[in-house]
């Protein structure tokens, strides 16, 4: 009997790994072109350094364990707190601001959903040390065009404020039990749960219009939502979250991007540590979001001195998934070229010379079955080379070879 | 632009989803017949499924329908992460705890292990845990009124509409778990990807309400 594995774990072969391994790739090689440079954090830490009291709602997930001290360990549920903790508690006198992109496995005990084991990968980039609508904006716009990067042909951001939402309660004085009332009921958009608290609490206008009218602070930006959330603001609070908003959209025009983003402000849905902007990014065929990231002021002095500080994180596999639903499923890799082994021995220059020239070479070691390949190169020891490929065969001089083969795939790769 | 799909529940609800739907000015499905699963509607703007009333939440949150229609009871016991926008007037009832009638007077809470028939495992365990009694839950898929007769189950956990079946079974109802009724509910994501169908497919659904 073959072995069972653990729930929440995939092994990935074949066309799907590299397909990861590609979405991966071009987010790092992106985040590299806007000047941010990779942190690789361990996977694993005290656990007590990942359930600070801004990371909280991450600890119930956690998967923990001992060490040989008996000290807890677990391993990380995201890699934002990582990041914040190596800034924080080391990095914190360096130039500012400082831009981080990270990408790798983080592990959270919870129900395996479509496209999220218990193991899954994130990539995700991080600005810290910058508190402007500057700074909300490009993180805003990298994500937009990262989802464009990896080739999703149809997406849109929902664009938050917390602090609308936290000026909100503050303003109505709710207990904690009452925040969790209303933010439920806020999540799941019903309008007659809303309606209910706010005649349970006997609200009165204009509180219980600016209730009421939370929900439907929803839509595309420059369709009215954030002059209509203006007029509902009840205190400096909630007006300063329309204004960082309506500062953002300005420079995301300029990014080019504003048509991917809708303004929500009724979203109220985010990890704990998140303080101002929060956003979510939708594709079709994934009934959940791909990318999650916000504006996380509190985090980074959890470990040293007080940073602002923006990110967000891709979920690399449902980016997969969704490049599979959207697409079509990732063919099996094969390498360019199968090189079939001769009397002479050259075919290992062959096969040296392809790769050294940037090919993917296999040299044939009995039980592969040619035809699979798409093209098959064969030494014949006299100094020339027969190339073949469905459409058929070409003898070439050895030295000629590889120009053949390599120029039509290097243009089209470049 | 692909047709939006609508999971409606199959069975008594089905009926009423449609008259609403149709009241509203939702582009009605072709035909209703039981055989088919998937039903495109007159206009070609909708597919229809029909599927088991405990599975529509399932169905929205995946994202196999972008809307669904499905009873409160349904959603929390699939504990599915859907939009909730609207609630319906149809499909109340109650999610309770009942027992056999002759059941000697003694409160629940002094249980040590009773056996609970139910179809609706996590909200049962989440009630009985939730109050300190570790109950041992018997899955079933239908009949659950049964248990009780049968010695299979010492109390059981299932909706109640006008208690009738609870009476024809010799059993009455000890406790309220939560209230049910018909609620429209959304995919997340098609919320937002599909916002300029779905909102004015909303807003004419509330209006007629």
């Amino acid at each position: 009997m073959p072995p069972s594995i653990p729930r929440g774990v995939a092994d990935y072969f074949g066309g799907p790994a590299r397909q990861r391994r590609q979405i991966e790739a071009s987010l790092r090689a992106l985040a590299r072109a806007w000047a941010y440079n990779e942190i690789i954090p361990p996977v694993f830490e005290y656990a007590e350094t990942l359930t600070t009291e801004t990371g909280g709602q991450l600890a119930e997930d956690l998967y923990r364990f001992f060490d040989r001290d008996g000290r807890v360990l677990a391993l990380r549920p995201d890699l934002t707190i990582p990041t914040a903790r190596i800034v924080g508690s080391k990095l914190y006198d360096q130039p500012l601001p400082q831009r981080y992109f990270y990408a790798g496995p983080v592990f959270r005990y919870e129900e395996p959903r479509a496209g999220r084991q218990r193991e899954f990968w994130q990539a995700g980039v991080e600005l810290i040390g910058a508190a402007s609508p500057d700074a909300d904006a490009e993180v805003l716009a990298l994500a937009a065009l990262a989802l464009q990067t990896v080739g999703l042909a149809e997406f849109r951001f929902s664009l938050g404020h917390l602090g609308y939402f936290h000026g909100l309660i503050a303003h109505l004085r709710l207990d904690d039990a009452a925040i969790a009332r209303l933010q439920n009921a806020l999540d799941r958009k019903s309008l007659d749960d809303v309606r209910a608290l706010a005649d349970a609490w006997s609200l009165i206008p204009p509180e219980r219009d600016a209730v009421l009218g939370l929900l439907a602070l929803s839509g595309p930006q420059g369709d009215g939502v954030l002059s209509q959330a203006r007029a509902l603001a009840l205190n400096p609070q909630m007006l300063d979250a329309v204004a960082r908003l309506e500062a953002v959209e300005v420079r995301l025009d300029h990014y080019g991007v504003k048509r991917f983003f809708d303004i929500d402000l009724a979203d109220v849905r985010a990890m704990d540590y998140y303080t101002g902007i929060t956003f979510k990014a939708y594709t079709p065929g994934i009934g959940f979001s791909v990318v999650n990231g916000g504006r996380y002021d509190n985090l980074v002095g959890e470990f040293g001195p007080d940073l602002p500080a923006v990110g967000c994180a891709f979920y690399i596999d449902r980016l997969l998934l969704a490049q599979t639903r959207q697409g079509g499923p990732p063919a099996d890799p094969l390498p360019d070229l199968l090189i079939l082994p001769c009397e002479c021995g050259e075919h290992i220059e062959l096969a040296r010379t392809a790769r050294a020239a940037g090919l993917s070479a296999a040299i044939a070691l009995g039980p592969e079955v040619p035809a699979r390949y798409p093209l098959r190169v064969y030494c014949e020891c006299d100094g020339s080379v027969t190339l073949e490929d469905p459409r058929g065969t070409r003898t070439l001089p050895i030295d000629d070879w590889l120009d053949a083969v390599a120029s039509p795939r290097l243009v089209s790769e470049l | 632009m692909s047709a939006l799909t609508i999971a409606l529940p199959k069975g008594r609800m089905a009926d009423e989803s449609l008259t609403w739907l149709r009241r509203a000015g939702w582009s009605p499905p072709r035909s209703v017949d039981d055989r088919k699963l998937v039903i495109p509607s007159i206009d070609g703007s909708l597919n229809y499924l029909l599927v088991k009333p405990m599975d529509t939440p399932v169905f929205v949150e995946q994202g196999a329908a972008d809307i669904g229609i499905a009873g409160l009871d349904a959603v929390r016991e699939r504990a599915a992460d859907v939009y909730e926008p609207l609630l319906l007037p149809f499909g109340h009832c109650r999610l309770s705890v009942a027992a056999p009638a002759d059941r000697p007077e003694h409160p629940l809470r002094l249980e040590i292990s009773p056996r609970v028939a139910t179809k609706y495992p996590r909200l049962a365990e989440q009630y009985f845990r939730g109050r300190g009694v570790s109950a041992e839950f018997i899955y079933l898929n239908g009949s659950v009124e049964l248990g009780p007769l049968v010695d299979l189950a010492d109390l059981i956990v299932d909706v109640v509409q006008t208690g009738e079946t609870l009476r024809a079974n010799n059993l009455v109802e000890l406790r309220e778990i939560m209230p049910s009724q018909a609620v429209l509910i959304v995919n997340r994501a098609s919320y937002r990807l599909h916002a300029h169908i779905i909102q004015p497919l909303l807003r004419a659904l509330q209006a007629v309400l």
